[in-house]
């Protein structure tokens, strides 16, 4: 029964029936057999996951950038700025090339992901593609030997 | 008209803490305050907020001036300076999570929480003009601990739901998510105190028994000193053999935000302990349904408008989303409730007036 025949839903009445339903798919889930792993899923990967955590790695490759330094103020601050901005000046033998390996390293990321995906998409595709492929080739069986069935009884009268 | 300063330990427009202030901060100042915000200089400050050790002088010993101070963690400085300060003083107490969530994992997570409800207790005997909560739940946690219940009374945190409603949703978010699967959408920070394991296993018993083809989506900040409960999770997830339908998204903006609950089926929320919980306001917000474990706060922020249990049993839980996503008329009527919820209560125009009405004998 659904609910759409109400005026409005009866949430106490609703929760009733989503407990019963509940208990009696865990009797059900208890006695049945785990399903097996679908066999597509097991090359997929998470591309929104991946593109979030090269996100974050963007925004931590760039080594050669002044600090905010939002807690100096006044002469403070453009002390510390100062000595942030030698200090940086001094190291930047190192950072530089650190920041280009990261973005360098960050950028094939990105491109094998990319590739990935597309490559993922194609497959799902093909998948789908051969799954229809295989329902009509079915089908045909099917209409093949329902067809075939009183063509053979005719020969066998024939020949008798 | 009043020198206001809000302070709390840290304030950025990422987290529900710095919403509140910082919306608090527009509504005062739109009335003619001069309103200023300050954090601690010991966290990473943000441009909106200014070093607390300013407060002395902006306060200026005026009497009438009026400090907010927002509690949601242990802050020795703050609650000291909360106790010196001469002028009117207002609390407003977002919860603080128990630090048994934490215990084990590494950090001082632990001593900080537990810090902040000890604290929690010196702040309800100093004797401040106002105590605002978050929710009814805070509220009780307040007079608990030895407010004036005369003097207390209850403002859900400003949002940024307003600016969520107006942008446009990330286009490639949109356009992945789009391909026909259910998604379960979790938004919150990835801690323990967030129940995400029992959201697992009811992914897990819904996936298995219901829809094999659905995803979860577990959009949230990942903190650095907890690495290992997101191992843990992964683990969890790959040992109930869902863990390739489970993204675990850190890192969001809002844009991408909106994507998520634009493609979300339903939220689904399992938090163990929650002060309000703003994420469940934005599902309303924005027309998702909601099946949650009702602890804490969650049964009051969520009312009549979703799914709520007593247990975080697996079995109800995902029996819970298969209603609400096979029954269009159920679905229909608890995004409604939502919404009438959220302009009922907790849209911003709504708390401005409940805000402004609290403070009305001190800010005039």
């Amino acid at each position: 029964m659904t609910a759409a025949n109400k005026p409005d839903l009866d949430l106490d009445e609703l929760k009733a029936r989503i407990r019963e339903q509940a208990a009696s798919m865990r009797e059900r889930a208890a006695s049945a057999l785990p399903l097996p792993p679908r066999g597509s899923s097991a090359w997929s990967f998470n591309w929104l996951e991946v593109k979030a955590r090269l996100k974050i790695g963007a925004g931590l490759a760039q080594l050669g950038a002044v600090p905010l330094l939002p807690r100096f103020h006044g002469i403070q601050r453009k002390l510390v700025l100062a000595a942030s901005r030698a200090i940086l000046y001094l190291t930047r033998f190192l950072t530089s090339k650190q920041t280009d390996f990261n973005v360098c390293v960050l950028d094939a990321l990105r491109e094998m992901g990319e590739a990935l995906h597309s490559v993922e998409t194609r497959v799902v595709q093909q998948q789908e593609q051969i799954r229809l492929l295989e329902a009509t080739v079915s089908q045909l069986q099917l209409r093949v030997a329902n067809s075939s069935m009183p063509r053979r009884g005719e020969l066998e009268r024939k020949a008798s | 008209m009043s020198r206001i300063a809000i302070v709390s330990l840290a304030i950025s427009p990422g987290d529900a803490v710095g919403n509140d202030a910082l919306e608090m901060q527009r509504v005062l100042s739109a009335r003619g305050h001069t309103v200023a915000l300050f954090s601690s200089h010991w966290v990473k400050q943000s441009e909106y907020s200014r070093d607390i050790a300013e407060l002395a002088d902006y306060l200026a010993d005026d009497p009438q001036a009026i400090l907010i101070y927002h509690h949601a963690i242990g802050w020795t400085a703050g609650l000291d300076l909360l106790r010196r300060t001469a002028c009117r003083r207002i609390v407003k107490y977002h919860n603080v999570t128990p630090g048994r969530f934490f215990a084990g994992f590494p950090g001082d997570t632990v001593r900080i929480c537990q810090l902040g409800r000890e604290q929690l207790r010196d702040l309800a005997k100093a004797d401040c003009d106002l105590y605002l909560s978050d929710s009814p739940y805070n509220q009780g946690e307040l007079i608990d601990a030895g407010a004036p219940a005369d003097r207390c009374a209850v403002v859900p945190p400003f949002h940024h739901i307003d600016r969520l409603h107006n942008l446009t949703a990330d286009p490639e978010i949109l356009r992945h998510l789009d391909d026909g699967r259910a998604n379960l959408l979790f938004v919150g920070r990835r801690a323990p105190n967030k129940g995400h394991r029992f959201l697992l296993d009811a992914f897990a018993v819904y996936r298995e028994h219901y829809d094999r083809d659905s995803r979860l989506l577990l959009v949230g900040r990942e903190d650095r000193a907890l690495i290992s409960y997101s191992n843990q999770l992964r683990e969890q997830a790959s040992r109930l053999g869902v863990l390739e339908s489970v993204l675990f998204i850190d890192g969001v903006t809002e844009a991408e935000l909106k994507a998520y609950y634009e493609r979300a089926s339903v939220f689904v929320l399992t938090s163990e302990h929650e002060g309000f919980c703003v994420p469940l306001v934005e599902a309303m917000a924005l027309q998702v349904p909601i099946v949650a474990y009702g602890t804490t706060a969650v049964p009051h922020t969520v009312g009549d408008a979703g799914l709520v249990w007593d247990e975080p049993d697996p079995f109800l839980l995902a029996q819970s989303i298969d209603t609400v996503l096979r029954d269009e008329a159920v679905r229909r009527s608890l995004t409604e409730r939502g919404r009438r919820r959220y302009q009922q209560l907790f849209a911003n125009p709504r708390i401005e007036r409940d805000f402004l009405h609290a403070l009305r004998p001190l800010a005039a």
